[in-house]
């Protein structure tokens, strides 16, 4: 273990020391901007295409991407690629399919949208289930950011998420959303460069013709791939298995707040579908950076039967083994941006979730000072219960956040896409379809019950096949219920109402309310009818 | 104008289910591998096409459709902002005409 960690520890400090310096500059400067609610959760709805662009990419490429990715690929291969390239389309989908609609009525989080279209209980179950999502999100970011440390300075695990887990909660307190959406975007360039530039380092030493493109230039390689590890480009999965990537996987994130909130922050709807294009290129180049690390991994592995013990460091390791040790600490700053910048994204969802959306609720004459204080106060909280959380870490630092996705997935996505394109969805549908949902994919997950598991190994405990059972359930759900509640008398107060059918025509752009507007039943009944079929193909054997 | 609302509305239909296919597309394209065993055969600058053809629809490709989703959704957001336009201004011209028929009825009745 003594040759994985920096030889000294001193580079590591001065590369720590200037990071947080950076990042506490920008939050500094960004809270004396920070006048009110507007620019604490959404940057005064101010932030350019370029800038927001490597802000979502920052926020969505978390320590997952950075450690968790090569990873996995290291344990399951070339599939575990395919899984995570669905990524990608997450902030595209949801921009088109709720991201520009929400902009448009200005809210701080999907929660305000969901407040104002399923009312006051809805909202505290979605976002008490948001603020779970987003502390199970924190809990990756938080393991990833001690083991940083772990190698850095050679600390124990535990004192290094001491550490770096409070000088993270700090620096996010500070700057709110402005802060974090500029040190978002500066993380990004340090994410990419610390990637992709010291791999081509990497590449060179073990041989590859194509080392000057990290990203897609290895092919020389494959060849002895091949040699050393035969299985490595084999598909493995039967057809279900690639399936059942879109109900927890291509569903999940679109719901998830953080992300959503960067296109809120966005300064028009335009300059949020152009941040989506500059969002696709940068992050493709840091995913594919990624998967060459993977493959790097594997291939070492491979040629010299070392054993990684901890495959979560496995990018760090190489840059240890075949970079100078300056060149690694700058890789283990990436990798402390990348954790920042999600867990940043996390912390202030569970901000504004909790002291716009749920206090909202229960105090709705609060003033604004107060709003952000205690905004300020849960911000906190939420990284300090993410932090003791990570005390006693699963295998996988992605583990968690991949079965937040799925618990994501099954509570909140079916809230936002039928409320938001369909009028009849109703109320108590919408509240008892995602308890239901979600409570069924926690109990059928073998990290709570392991003898009720729906699915067997990684991919039960990833969420695939949870999620494969309980989206389609909380989709059939909420639209049969629908259906059967509206026509109740005795439920009236749960049925759209006028006020309810003009916001969703509103939030689409109209300028006039027309009835026959987002108001038909054949697509919905079809999407009822497959999510049928695909509940009832989810609860077979894997 | 009743015609050109129902057109445009159900262009905003077409745009979205037509984006959410090619965005799915970008991100699942390792799917149609499975499906279609036989297009796994056969290599471009070296990798096995299975492989490197999800990670370049994944990257150039969903930028590709992001950048096009991006001209088509704005140039309807235009279209819609035009109708809104039209419809506010025939509401006003609609109630300035009203106030002046009732004005002439108040002048009438005087």
């Amino acid at each position: 273990m003594a040759t994985w960690q920096l030889s000294s520890p001193i580079l590591g400090l001065v590369v720590t020391v200037i990071m947080f310096a950076i990042f506490y500059y920008i939050g500094w400067t960004s809270s004396r901007k920070t006048a009110n609610v507007a620019d604490l959760y959404a940057a005064g709805y101010t932030i350019g295409p370029v800038v927001n662009g490597l802000g979502m990419g920052a926020t969505w490429a978390s320590l997952a991407t950075f450690l968790g990715v090569s990873a996995l690929i290291l344990q399951l291969q070339v599939p575990f690629v395919y899984l995570w390239i669905q990524w990608g389309i997450s902030i595209p989908l949801l921009t088109l399919l709720y991201g520009t609609s929400l902009r448009r009525m200005q809210a701080y989080t999907p929660a305000t949208f969901i407040r104002a279209r399923f009312g006051k209980e809805a909202t505290v179950i979605a976002a008490s289930w948001m603020v779970l999502i987003m502390i199970m999100y924190a809990l990756g970011q938080m393991i990833g950011i001690a083991q940083v440390f772990e190698m850095l300075f050679g600390l124990s695990y535990n004192m290094g998420l001491i550490i770096g887990g409070l000088a993270t909660i700090g620096f996010i307190t500070l700057g709110g959303m402005l802060g974090a959406s500029y040190n978002a975007a500066f993380q990004m360039v340090v994410m990419i460069l610390t990637m992709v530039v010291p791999m081509a380092a990497i590449m060179k030493a073990m041989g590859s013709s194509g080392w000057w493109f990290p990203p897609l230039a290895y092919g020389d390689m494959v060849p002895a791939m091949k040699e050393v590890l035969p299985t490595f480009f084999d598909m493995q999965h039967p057809f279900k298995w690639y399936f059942a990537l879109i109900p927890a996987f291509t569903l999940g994130p679109i719901g998830l707040p953080h992300l959503a909130m960067r296109v809120f922050t966005a300064s028009s709807l335009k300059s949020a579908r152009a941040a989506v294009v500059w969002f696709a290129i940068f992050l493709g180049l840091l995913f594919c950076g990624t998967y060459t690390v993977g493959f790097a991994g594997n291939y070492y592995v491979a040629t010299t039967g070392t054993q990684i013990t901890e495959p979560d460091k496995i990018v760090l390791i190489l840059n240890v083994i075949y970079n100078p040790a300056w060149v690694a600490a700058l890789v283990m700053g990436g990798a402390l941006a990348a954790g920042l910048s999600t867990v940043s994204g996390n912390l202030l969802a569970i901000g504004a979730l909790v002291s716009q959306d749920i206090l909202g609720v229960f105090a709705p004459n609060l003033n604004e000072k107060s709003r952000m204080r205690i905004g300020y106060v849960a911000l906190g909280v939420g990284g300090l219960v993410a932090l003791v959380l990570a005390f006693n870490p699963p295998k996988f630092l992605v583990t968690s956040i991949l079965w937040a996705f799925g618990l994501c997935a099954s509570t909140i996505t079916p809230t936002m896409l039928l409320g938001v394109w369909w009028k009849q969805a109703n109320r108590l549908a919408g509240i008892v379809s995602s308890i239901i949902a979600g409570i069924t994919y926690i109990v059928i997950s073998p990290h709570v019950m392991p003898h009720i598991v729906v699915g067997s190994g990684v991919t039960a405990s990833l969420g695939m096949a949870g999620g494969m059972v309980t989206v389609p359930l909380a989709f059939f759900l909420f639209i049969v219920l629908s259906w059967i509640f509206n026509s109740i008398p005795g439920l009236e107060r749960f049925k759209p109402t006028e006020e309810d059918k003009k916001l969703v025509d509103r939030i689409h752009g109209w300028g006039d309310y027309q009835e026959y507007r987002y108001n038909g039943n054949t697509g919905v009944a079809l999407a009822a009818l497959a999510s049928l079929c695909v509940f009832i193909w989810g609860l077979m054997p894997w | 104008m009743d015609d050109r609302k129902m057109q445009l509305y159900k262009k905003e239909q077409r745009l979205t289910i037509i984006f959410v296919i090619l965005i799915m597309l970008m991100g699942h394209t390792a799917t149609l591998f499975v499906l279609f065993p036989s297009w796994q055969g056969g290599s471009l600058w070296g990798f096995p096409l299975h492989y490197i053809i999800p990670l370049l629809t994944g990257w150039f490709g969903l930028s590709i459709v992001s950048y096009i989703m991006m001209v088509y959704c704005n140039r309807f957001d235009d279209e819609q902002e035009e109708l809104n336009r039209e419809l506010a201004s025939s509401i006003k011209s609609t109630s300035s005409q009203r106030v002046v028929q009732a004005g002439k009825t108040v002048e009438g009745g005087n």
